[in-house]
């Protein structure tokens, strides 16, 4: 079983993603109708899980010592192919989120609007991405808390050192960051309403134990038939 | 071999209606297009009564706004969202599923249906001919669990205080030798880890035996009670008292040098000496003995607590009603 894959793999597979999230940015605009959502290019490691864990520090979103609330969801993407997603939010992002959607802030816990937000930005990207690569909808548990203001490094080496959600030793991951700003057009009409500019800052991470690595390259070349016709199946030989 | 398609329709409907989860489906409108068994018998709504009305009018509890939210995140980014019963444990006014196995003593439950402790998951559903978008609700009865969980709670609350009440001598409330001894052993430990001051005072009330003698055990019951009182409401937090023995009680006090030691110890006793305590019409006159032993190099609870019945023991002979201070030869 080859734990690795190759460039035309990694390609298609970044390919997939920014595919997923074209549509997933479009969705979430639409959702928070007057708010620009900037979503980052989806980042892919591939090693074992505790260098993951350590790669996922740099070019995140968040620095190694802000503080995070923390959110993870199971998935199966198909029978056998079973993957954790992480969920992280900044500080504020609960109050920023529940402005944006009218909640009254004595009507929602921010725990629960950060799970509603989590479970929200799984499904639309991972979800989509795994919908592209798998052919079928994956089920995802509902969002459950890890962790509430914790130094993003210290979360990240409690789940990829320690393992405290999975035990996988060499994990597939997907990084994706959000930001929440306020359209630059609106401006004009903001500028009564100086407090309206908050921080809504979030990342998602999905991670694939590598043992499934044959699914996932099974899926790409069946997904490389498709977009560039039979030719371009893998030679068995 | 597969089923064909309108043997599927047909099964697929009585798994939906028979299932034991809560389904409610609903349109672009929120009006609600499906509503299972399970449903029917935990709101006690009828599904000719469901069908076409819309949800918040058979829930006007619900909060609308919030789920209207929910139901537009379900709708234009077609992902799930949950509600969990930790946080909002009846988000639809209904009963616990009533053919819910049960064990026995539940049986014997009060009157009347028991509310449903809730999770709930919405999910998209897409009508792909048409593009139509309904939400499918599905209720999960949590109220089983909810139930149990607050059970080993209170167990465990119940198993503290037990606990607790072990601890104490039944007639003053106060630790019991053992508890005294043990706490003083824990205090001696942390003083010396800390390198910080600890003291222990030794109380005695004066002349106990003859005041048993002479009021009854009744009322000496209730000197010994009152005493336990007035020492405990002259006592910090950090401190703990207990009674070692008949009319013999000791204070541990962490953090006293022996200055601040001897002045407790005045200040409790002139408390206790301050007014005469009054019992069955009877005005008793009490007062207290005070021995006073500051932490030295001692590693062990016995020999500290040697030093203070000691200085008691000389606060006793020089008449009572006074506190000496045990010196460390």
């Amino acid at each position: 079983m080859t734990a690795s894959l190759d460039d035309d793999d990694r390609d298609l597979l970044q390919e997939t993603c920014n595919v997923a999230m074209g549509l997933a940015g479009a969705a979430l605009a639409r959702f928070f109708a007057d708010a620009f959502v900037k979503l980052s290019v989806p980042h892919v490691f591939l090693g074992p899980s505790g260098d993951v864990g350590k790669l996922l520090t740099s070019g995140a979103a968040f620095a190694e010592k802000d503080e995070v609330s923390t959110f993870r969801q199971r998935f199966m993407a198909q029978v056998g192919v079973p993957g954790e997603v992480i969920v992280c939010f900044g500080a504020g992002s609960g109050a920023e989120v529940a402005r944006r959607l009218g909640h009254d802030e004595t009507d929602v816990v921010e725990s629960e609007v950060l799970a509603e937000i989590a479970s929200l930005l799984t499904g639309v990207t991972i979800g989509g991405v795994l919908r592209q690569l798998f052919r079928r909808d994956p089920t995802f548990s509902r969002p459950s808390p890890v962790g509430k203001r914790n130094s993003y490094d210290a979360t990240l080496d409690a789940i990829f050192s320690q393992r405290v959600l999975f035990p996988w030793d060499h994990v597939l991951a997907l990084r994706i960051a959000f930001r929440l700003e306020d359209d630059p057009r609106l401006a004009p009409l903001m500028q009564d309403h100086p407090k309206r500019v908050g921080t809504f800052q979030s990342q998602v991470v999905a991670v694939l134990r590598t043992g499934n690595l044959p699914q996932v390259k099974e899926a790409l070349g069946r997904l490389r038939v498709e977009l560039l016709g039979p030719s371009n199946a893998p030679s068995q030989l | 071999m597969p089923l064909p398609k309108a043997t599927l329709e047909s099964l697929a409907k009585d798994i939906v209606d028979k299932v034991d989860v809560g389904l409610v489906v609903v349109d672009a409108e929120d009006l609600i297009v499906h509503w299972n068994d399970f449903m029917e018998r935990c709101s006690g709504t009828s599904r000719a009564q469901a069908l076409g009305a819309s949800l918040y009018a058979i829930f006007p509890e619900l909060p609308q706004g919030w789920f209207e939210q929910k139901l537009r995140a379900v709708r234009t980014l077609r992902t799930a969202a949950f509600t969990s019963w930790r946080e909002r444990p009846r988000v639809f006014s209904l009963v616990s599923d009533p053919l819910r196995p049960r064990p026995i003593e539940d049986c014997s439950e009060g009157p009347g249906p028991e509310p449903m402790v809730q999770d709930c998951v919405i999910l998209p559903l897409v009508d792909e001919s048409t593009e139509e978008v309904f939400a499918a609700i599905l209720v999960h009865d949590r109220t089983e669990l909810a139930r149990a969980e607050a059970r080993g709670q209170l167990l465990t609350q119940a198993n503290t205080a037990l606990e607790e009440l072990a601890r104490h001598d039944p007639l003053t409330r106060v630790y019991h030798r053992a508890a005294i001894e043990k706490a003083l052993e824990t205090a001696l430990a942390e003083a010396h880890r800390t390198s910080k001051p600890l003291a222990a005072l030794a109380v005695l009330i004066d002349d106990f035996g003859p005041l048993n003698d002479q009021n009854g055990c009744r009322v000496a019951d209730e000197v010994l009670r009152y005493v336990a009182q007035t020492l405990r409401a002259g006592l910090g937090p950090s401190a703990v008292l207990g009674r070692l023995e008949g009319a013999t009680f000791l204070v541990v006090v962490p953090e006293r040098r022996e200055s601040e030691a001897i002045l407790l110890g005045q200040r409790l006793r002139f408390a206790v000496a301050s007014a005469p305590i009054e019992v069955q019409d009877k005005r008793i006159k009490v007062t207290l003995s005070v021995g006073v032993a500051q932490v030295a190099a001692e590693t062990d609870a016995a020999p500290l607590l040697e030093r203070a019945l000691a200085a008691l023991g000389e606060a006793q002979r020089a008449g009572g009603n006074n506190t000496r201070v045990s010196r460390v030869r």
